[in-house]
């Protein structure tokens, strides 16, 4: 290491462990395609491929907010809670059997409800002090019970400007509005963890809360703000769900908070905090949605899917772990 | 058999980029004291760990009870006699006295454990310790113990393995007089059993009044014997500090400025006591003391990593309100601590982001953070410090200790931190790297900058301040100027409990 720093050569191509971890999870996607696509010949028409991104984007927004949980080092299981009763409140309030308000005006109730539950997570986690694990846990108990309150029922709103937001498609090959939300939020996630001040300091927080403390940095600001933004985005990750399939069902959400993590972890975010990237969430959703969907082309029951899911986790965090330890020995 | 019931010949260990002792040996006889003193980092604790299994010694023979040992494990130690009692106690506090004493090896009847047989043999080894262990019973919680209670569960559990030799690490850093007096009761009463001590500590009036001999150590190196009755503490504090002068230049001379920062009877519980001092532009103001003497829970106060009880903090003639580190960055107080990787750097981010963490949000130009700058800064920062890094993106964790070190401090340098604060600055940190961050405290000085540097190395101490405050028990002892004529044994009489 008695070379000069040399600081101009960085322009080449790096092979880091963000690079090699993206590699990993792009030939997965490639393996699956290959492979189902030779099992059935529907599987890589646009007509299965774009519902399926449809159905994707409801997790993979969800996905954001949990990655940005976990680059601080925590978790947010309300996940699941939060976009449920964000559904059902928004049902509640444009059903025509129930309030029959306008979209306009029940999704931002419904986005409030989502706003309170993440400043109430927020505020017993960091003035608390409650464990981010136990708090959020507790907290979609509390939500899974409330949305039972409201209705058991699924309900049921068959109106244009509800529907407008997750059955909007463009042009004849009916491209669905929600990929094009859910690339932008990415994209617009994408900025804000790396080029605004409050990114950087959720990953100073993540990466050593210690030294983010020292460095004059408020550890607490930045979680308060992370366990909103991931309730938003999951409130809203519900109501565009309710409004694709017309329906607020109280019984979504209940695998979100597990399969939100599961696509975190797949795309490379450590649980320890501080590294790690939204992207690596968009392909996790990918590969374990490609995965489900396949699946379900050829006819294979739920119960193999779910082992499919838990196998490539394994399988991907096997790969990670080897990466890792090839990159401690070069360094 | 012969008198020695331990002897070491020739041990050497080394940890990355430092000789923690360098070809040393000592003996210990049967139902002896011996104490093991020297400085910070001089070794002493190092050997303990070696002949009670922690550490594996690189080189160099343990002869135990007449013959050749290689115990790789505490455990494998401890079955065979020789147990530690360390500093930081290691007892489970939410289990039982009994629980602890026996944890290794439970009585039991079948697979079930015997509580009956547990509480028995607890209560029994309680009564051969005598009076002060038996103001607990076997069935207290250790969480609801005193310290002094505590240090006897541990004591407790290495006498129940039939044990022949106690190593004690500082046994009385955290004791109160009254139960130092007991341990040392304790530790008599050992000895008249047959059992031999091993005692580490700082503090010389202890050792006078337990041991029967002592072995001084420096740098890793031995230094020699003395029986206690043949020598006293002058001679030993010389020959802890007496190392080649001329080595040790002094390599910093401020010239001093205006007053910066007063701090005024600073206090917090019984670790910091009516602390007051000030600091002037330009000045390198050094805290010598033992760890735990209040210079490192006095800085916390300063930067408001800890809230202070009273007392209060004047810079610049204003009376500053520092609530929190973001209100001390504010102020332009740097902190560089003394535990890198725990408070000072985020490892697994790159080298740019940690240059520039206390800062990075005036890189904001209409919310947008504009890295091309920041990268410019943390570059410019990496070419001043001279900081080896393959580039700016690389991971601190890759990076070797006085590389990290100099990436702390850079940190500084670029909030223009007026005062900055050095905990322990080259501890862990190759000589090669040590001159350099000594130079640039130096330079940061003369800039007109205050600079606190808390340090447990007399020598550093010594080259690099201009006033010294020496502390003892959360207190201030002395404040001493620098001049030609100042000694190490002037510096370390303060701090060291001599009466």
């Amino acid at each position: 290491m008695e070379t000069q720093p040399t600081l101009n050569q960085k322009k080449g191509f790096r092979l880091n462990y963000t690079t090699l971890n993206w590699g990993m999870l792009l030939v997965m996607l490639i393996i699956e395609v290959i492979v189902f696509s030779n099992l059935t010949p529907y599987f890589l028409h646009l007509n299965n491929l774009l519902p399926v991104g449809r159905e994707i984007a409801t997790l993979g927004i969800v996905a954001i907010g949990q990655t940005m949980c976990i680059l601080t080092g925590g978790f947010d299981l309300s996940v699941g809670g939060v976009a449920a009763i964000s559904g059902v409140v928004a049902g509640v309030m444009c059903s025509p059997k129930m309030l029959d308000l306008p979209f306009v005006v029940g999704f931002p109730i419904a986005i409030a409800v989502a706003l309170a539950v993440g400043m109430t997570n927020g505020f017993l986690i960091t003035k608390v002090k409650i464990n981010p694990f136990i708090t959020t846990m507790a907290m979609n108990f509390i939500l899974g019970g409330a949305v039972i309150l409201i209705t058991k029922q699924p309900i049921t709103i068959n109106k244009p400007d509800f529907k407008f937001l997750g059955a909007t498609t463009f042009g004849d090959i009916k491209f669905p509005l929600p990929i094009i939300i859910l690339v932008g939020l990415y994209l617009l996630f994408f900025f804000i963890l790396k080029y605004t001040v409050f990114g950087r300091k959720l990953y100073c927080t993540g990466g050593n809360s210690e030294a983010a403390k020292v460095a004059g940095i408020s550890v607490e600001k930045t979680i308060f703000f992370t366990y909103t933004f991931s309730s938003l985005l999951a409130g809203f990750a519900g109501i565009m769900l309710a409004s694709r399939i017309a329906t607020a069902n109280p019984g979504i959400g209940s695998s979100y908070a597990l399969e939100s993590i599961a696509a975190t972890v797949l795309g490379g975010t450590a649980l320890s905090g501080g590294e790690g990237n939204i992207w690596g969430a968009f392909l996790g959703v990918f590969v374990t949605g490609l995965l489900s969907n396949g699946l379900i082309m050829i006819g294979a029951p739920q119960a193999w899917r779910d082992i499919a899911t838990g196998l490539v986790l394994i399988l991907a965090i096997i790969l990670q772990l080897s990466s890792k330890k090839s990159r401690r020995l070069a360094g | 058999m012969d008198e020695y019931a331990l002897k070491c010949e020739n041990i050497s260990k080394s940890f990355p980029g430092v000789q923690a002792l360098d070809n040393v040996g000592f003996d210990l006889k049967k139902g002896e004291v011996h104490a093991l003193c020297g400085e910070n980092g001089a070794g002493k604790s190092t050997l303990i760990k070696i002949v009670t299994g922690l550490y594996q010694k690189d080189s160099g023979d343990i002869i135990y009870e007449g013959s050749k040992i290689n115990y790789k494990s505490t455990i494998e130690c401890r079955k065979n006699g020789i147990a530690l009692i360390p500093q930081e106690l290691q007892l489970a506090e939410t289990l039982t006295v009994a629980e602890n004493v026996f944890m290794t090896d439970f009585p039991r009847k079948g697979i079930i454990v015997d509580w009956k047989v547990m509480m028995k043999k607890t209560r029994a080894l309680q009564e051969r310790l005598g009076a002060a262990a038996l103001t607990f019973q076997p069935q207290d919680l250790v969480s609801k113990l005193s310290m002094g209670q505590r240090q006897l569960v541990e004591i407790m559990k290495a006498i129940s393995t039939g044990v022949k030799l106690i190593a004690f690490d500082e046994p009385t850093s955290s004791l109160s007089d009254e139960e130092t007096r007991e341990m040392f009761r304790l530790i008599q009463e050992l000895t008249n059993q047959g059992i031999s001590i091993i005692y580490v500590s700082h503090r010389l009036a202890e050792i006078f009044k337990i041991a029967d001999r002592v072995t001084v150590f420096k740098d890793g190196k031995l230094i020699g014997t003395k029986a206690i009755a043949e020598t006293n503490p002058q001679e030993l504090i010389s020959m802890m500090v007496g190392r080649d002068m001329n080595l040790y230049q002094k390599s910093h001379d401020g010239i001093v400025g205006e007053t910066l920062l007063e701090a005024k009877n600073l206090t917090r519980g019984s670790k910091v006591k009516n602390v007051s001092f000030t600091l002037k532009q330009g000045e390198v103001l050094g805290m010598f003391g033992i760890v735990g003497s209040g210079r490192t829970e006095t800085v916390r106060l300063l930067f408001g990593l800890d809230r202070m009880d009273s007392g209060e903090v004047i810079m610049h003639g204003k009376k500053l309100n520092i609530k929190s580190p973001r209100d001390a960055v504010r102020e332009k107080i740097g902190l560089i601590t003394e535990d890198r990787r725990g408070e000072g750097l985020s490892l697994v981010m790159s080298v740019a982001q940690n240059i520039t963490m206390p800062y990075f949000s005036k890189f904001r130009k209409h919310g947008v953070l504009d890295l091309k700058e920041e990268a410019k800064t943390a570059g410019k920062m990496v070419e001043i410090l001279n900081i080896k890094t393959p580039g700016l993106k690389t991971r601190v964790e890759t990076l070797s200790g006085g590389n990290q070190q100099k990436i702390v401090i850079s940190k500084w340098l670029g909030a223009d931190s007026e005062i900055l604060i050095f905990d322990e600055p080259t501890r862990g940190i190759d000589v090669g790297a040590k001159a350099e961050i000594h130079k640039l405290m130096d330079n940061l000085s003369k800039e007109g900058r205050g600079i606190i540097m808390i340090s447990s190395e007399l020598p550093e101490i010594l080259s690099m301040s201009d006033r010294i405050l020496v502390f003892r028990d959360g207190e201030i002892k002395a404040e001493l100027e620098n001049t030609e004529s100042l000694t190490e044994e002037d510096v370390l009489s303060y701090s060291i409990k001599t009466r």
